[in-house]
């Protein structure tokens, strides 16, 4: 024991001598591995588009006639994906050579929103080919590069496929040219044949709208009456930026989900009554981001589907994470589902990390969540208050069972001939049951029968 | 990979066929295919909801049914979890009206099948090896559309389909025609010969035992140049006139039936079509007669057909397209006249014309109305849609002549639901009350009343009444004030006491509904 102890002593310590292996499963890791929540991959190319239309506002290449702008196109029938902008573009010249880098963004440290590099790869695990096109103004033409994601997938899994990256890299990517001259400037990612999940939700219009709407930084809607004071205020204290995205050529370009009114559930509104802002200071004494919360009346759960629920955190404008980022900063987690704000990221101490589906954890994150304390105990305040009111009022939020759930007139009856505690504990049980997007056959049969024999006994 | 749940559903629509191509792809998946669980149903059968399911194919078949056929579609989401990319459509209202059932946004991820499934099944299913989805290596197999119809999973459902005794079979498919009013251009396309007849025929023998009867759904089989091959097939598969089959102690008659109808313009060129004809049992000889312009070719043929011994016809009319009632009314009453000179019997099954792409029946010809339609609806239902044959019969349905016809058509529809009751019975005096009144309008006062009648539902009839200022018309309009319920009543009453018993003319096998017809009334009823 003392011997091994004494020879580990003297053992010489040198830098490593050979290359570091990087195989080909990298490209996996990077690319399905990476982003399992598929429309994740919409956020990675806007969030590109929106660093390139960046930098070309700062090389004023806009002017009144054109204007930036980012076009998604879902086409149901060819399968196929393009999203593309008009920002800088990639110099011919450097094409290929930045978009086969994997890693090593030259946008770290320069306040764009992604700076590692790996994003642009969100597309392989979902469709079979990737194509990625650019040209700069300057440029006389398209480059184009393909990946053949079906070849991809096949040598990924061939055990006898060498390991090599580049050999690998070189069987499924390829690049062309065509002459362009002009002084357009755009990138453009298509994705062909788009593979189908559930309600085909890559190409699904409504549901890429609904998850751009809540990530990606559109404006806040014309209709929405806090839409100018939040915008004046952010744009002050966070250097809050917009970009135009439209969907499939629509009229109306896309804009978060916020209005004035909304659904906490079937038949019962709620209204935003405040805004009220906070910043949030750092570890070193200057803010580290900045954020608001909209107040309203504390009904309840908010439901997923207005996607304006919970707390939520924006960096560069583009959302890190989901709804749920923040519950652990309440008290109780389900607080954050009734609340409704966000925080802009301002300082370099928050970072996405590489899923953005978190901070990079650190002693600045830690510190967001400390400092969020005072506000969450407020929310959670008025959650209760208000939840405390509706029981002594004994006013509970109307149920419209008499017209929304289907019944027929007699069931309607029975439900109102029950005692109103009794009426009141069956409405809440058996409300989601009835909601019209659930067609739940059984439930129903089951609630209707459990009805008839209680106000039988009652 | 076998031992898989699959799904196959037809929406709970009133329909006299079974489902070919879910019986078809029954047989892709079923014991001597892939050997997965199939199930079939009928209609949103929830006792489904508790499997889950790998696969679950919906067919379709009427445009019209379309509200039917989303509540199915959206069944079979509910069924599959939610996943959609594991629910396919396919027939005809999806082949049809593809645009708008791919346009549905809560559809998203379904596929809708446009057409045939006669390519490899990975193929026609637009299966996804990428994704590795379920037998979506099968790019070189037999297409489904070619395999043997599985008859078992009928027996997995309670309704009965008027024609079940029978083999199902094609020996061509599309048609030389392009008729506008017709979908099988766009399903089909051009004609094209199908494999064997025999090998099906056999085949459905061999698996499932023999068939009564056999049913080609050939949209024009005389246009095939293998005609006369078809013909001495059919022959050689036992289905010569007068030919029996012996399965219990009781042989029974066996039939062949081209259900789609025959083409009277080829027909009517070479005798030689119904000669051959005439050698296999074929019951009825159906011959469509769309509109007068065809007259003489259609005459022609029935007077061949009639020189071969074939005397069980039927006929096709097509009406509500561009026909006029008059044109209508030629047709059927050239069938009587035609019965009388040749002592035949000619059952007639006027069809509504309805565009191939029109979610609800509600289209209405140019020369036709709404109100036209609800009375030549109400006329047909009384006799389960079938156009009798016996000159005594038609003409106190349809009227003596064609302006006679036309004044039916005109007459408040109560007088045509109970008929008996105000031509004969308690309510005469009403109704010559009305015929005096009716007598005395002028064209343009017909004119002035049909312009409110295409309007007319039972419920707005104070409104309409208010709106008319031509004071003929304005009376005649008084007879159509709705029965209150109590007089409704009151005359089922009486009626019911006289009632002979009305079973259809024909065997249900042999009828041609036009489709909807009790389902789908132009105008709401007043009952």
């Amino acid at each position: 024991m003392q011997s091994n102890l004494l020879s580990a002593q003297k053992a010489v310590v040198a830098p490593l001598d050979t290359n570091v292996r990087v195989s080909k499963d990298i490209l996996e890791l990077l690319s399905t591995a990476m982003y399992p929540d598929a429309l994740a991959l919409y956020r990675e190319y806007i969030q590109n588009a929106a660093d390139a239309i960046e930098q070309a506002i700062n090389e004023n290449l806009f002017d009144s006639k054109k204007t930036p702008r980012i076009d998604v196109v879902l086409d149901v029938e060819r399968r196929t994906v393009h999203i593309k902008d008009n920002g800088v573009g990639i110099p011919n010249e450097d094409f290929v050579t930045v978009l086969t880098a994997i890693g090593g963004s030259a946008k770290r440290g320069k306040k764009a929103r992604g700076f590692r590099g790996v994003g642009r790869l969100a597309g392989l695990g979902f469709c079979q080919e990737l194509v990625m096109r650019s040209k700069s103004a300057a440029d006389s033409h398209i480059c184009q590069l393909t990946w053949d994601c079906r070849k991809l997938k096949q040598l990924l899994r061939d055990p006898a496929c060498p390991d090599d990256l580049n050999a690998v890299a070189r069987q499924v990517v390829c690049v062309s040219k065509t002459a362009q001259r002009d002084d357009e400037h755009f990138f453009e990612v298509e994705l062909r044949n788009v593979v189908r999940f559930r309600n085909d939700i890559l190409l699904n219009e409504a549901e890429v709208s609904a998850y751009l709407g809540q990530v990606a930084p559109v404006p806040f809607s014309p209709a929405f009456s806090f839409g100018e004071e939040l915008n004046a205020r952010l744009k002050q204290e966070a250097s809050l930026q917009t970009f135009l995205i439209v969907i499939n050529g629509r009229q109306e370009p896309l804009y978060r989900p916020f209005q004035d009114e909304f659904e906490v559930r079937k038949g019962l509104k709620d209204r935003f009554n405040s805004l009220e802002f906070f910043p949030i200071e750092g570890v070193s004494g200057d803010n580290d981001a900045f954020g608001w919360v909209l107040h309203h009346g504390y009904f309840g759960a908010i439901p997923d589907r207005t996607g304006i629920k919970g707390l939520r955190l924006r960096s560069g404008n583009i959302q890190i994470g989901d709804s749920k980022l923040f519950e652990q900063a309440f008290v109780e987690s389900r607080f954050n589902s009734w609340s409704v704000g966000e925080l802009h990221a301002t300082s370099n101490n928050l970072l996405p990390n590489g899923r953005r589906d978190a901070l990079e954890f650190n002693i600045h994150s830690q510190n967001l969540f400390t400092k969020l304390q005072p506000l969450t105990k407020q929310i959670a305040g008025k959650c209760r208050s208000s939840s405390a009111a509706r029981v002594k009022h004994n006013a509970p939020p109307p149920i419209p069972y008499e017209t929304d759930w289907g019944l027929a007139d007699s069931d309607v009856e029975l439900i109102k001939s029950l005692r109103p505690n009794l009426r009141m504990s069956f409405l809440q049980v058996v409300g989601p049951i009835f909601s019209k997007t659930r067609k739940d056959y059984h439930g129903r049969k089951a609630a209707l029968t459990i009805l008839r024999r209680v106000a039988k006994e009652s | 990979m076998a031992r898989k749940k699959i799904l196959l559903i037809e929406p709970g629509y009133k329909n006299k066929y079974p489902p070919l191509g879910l019986m078809k792809i029954a047989q892709y998946h079923g014991p001597n295919g892939k050997r997965d669980n199939v199930r079939f149903i009928k209609g949103c059968d929830t006792s489904v909801l508790d499997t889950c399911w790998d696969r679950i194919y919906v067919t379709t078949l009427f445009s019209f049914e379309w509200k039917r056929i989303s509540e199915t579609i959206d069944f079979a989401i509910e069924a599959s979890g939610g996943n959609a990319s594991n629910v396919f459509v396919g027939g005809i209202a999806a082949s049809l009206m593809h645009g708008a059932f791919q346009s549905e946004g809560r559809w998203r991820g379904v596929r809708f099948i446009k057409g045939l499934l006669n390519k490899a099944p990975a193929i026609s299913l637009e299966l996804d090896s990428f994704q590795e989805e379920l037998y979506s290596d099968d790019i070189t197999g037999a297409p489904i559309e070619d395999c043997i119809p599985d008859y078992d999973i009928l027996k997995q459902i309670k309704y009965q389909y008027a024609v079940h005794d029978a083999y199902f079979a094609y020996a061509s498919r599309g048609c030389v025609r392009k008729c506008s009013f017709c979908g099988v251009p766009k399903l089909e396309g051009d004609l094209y010969d199908t494999p064997s007849l025999t090998h099906i025929v056999d085949g459905i023998k061999r698996l499932y035992g023999p068939k009564k009867d056999l049913i080609l759904m050939d949209n024009n089989i005389v246009a095939s140049p293998r005609f006369k091959e078809i013909i001495a097939e059919i022959r050689d598969l036992g289905f010569v006139s007068g030919a029996k089959l012996k399965r219990g102690r009781v042989p029974v008659l066996r039939r062949v039936d081209f259900n789609q109808g025959v083409d009277a313009r080829i027909l009517c060129k070479d005798k030689m079509f119904l000669r051959e004809l005439s050698s296999i049992c074929i019951k009825p000889l159906r011959i469509a007669f769309d509109h007068i312009g065809v007259r003489k070719q259609y005459e022609t043929a029935i007077r061949f057909s009639h020189e071969f011994g074939l005397h069980d016809l039927s006929n096709y009319m097509l009406y509500n397209f561009h026909d006029s009632p008059a044109d209508l009314y030629q047709r059927m009453v050239l069938n009587i006249d035609l019965n009388v000179e040749l002592s035949i019997r000619i059952f007639s099954f006027p069809m509504r014309y309805q565009p191939t792409d029109m979610k609800e029946r509600t289209f209405v010809g140019e020369k036709w109305n709404r109100y036209y339609l609800r009375s030549m609806q109400l006329i047909l239902q009384a006799t389960h849609g079938i156009v009798s044959g016996a000159p005594e019969f038609f003409r106190r349905a349809f009227g003596k002549t064609a302006s006679d016809f036309e004044n039916l058509l005109i007459r408040p529809q109560k007088f045509i639901f109970n008929r008996d009751w105000f031509e004969k019975r308690g309510g005469r005096e009403e109704f010559e009350a009305y015929e005096i009144e009716a007598k005395a309008l002028s064209p343009s006062d017909k004119t002035d009343l049909l312009a409110v009648l295409a309007n007319y539902e039972p419920s707005k009839f104070e409104a309409l009444a208010a709106t008319i200022s031509n004071r003929r018309a304005a009376r005649v309009f008084e007879f159509y004030k709705p029965l209150t319920h109590e007089q409704e009543r009151e005359i089922w009453e009486l009626q019911k006491l006289r009632k002979e018993s009305k079973a259809p003319l024909l065997p249900d096998d042999e009828r041609v509904e036009d489709a909807g017809l009790d389902v789908e009334p132009v105008l709401t009823d007043a009952k």
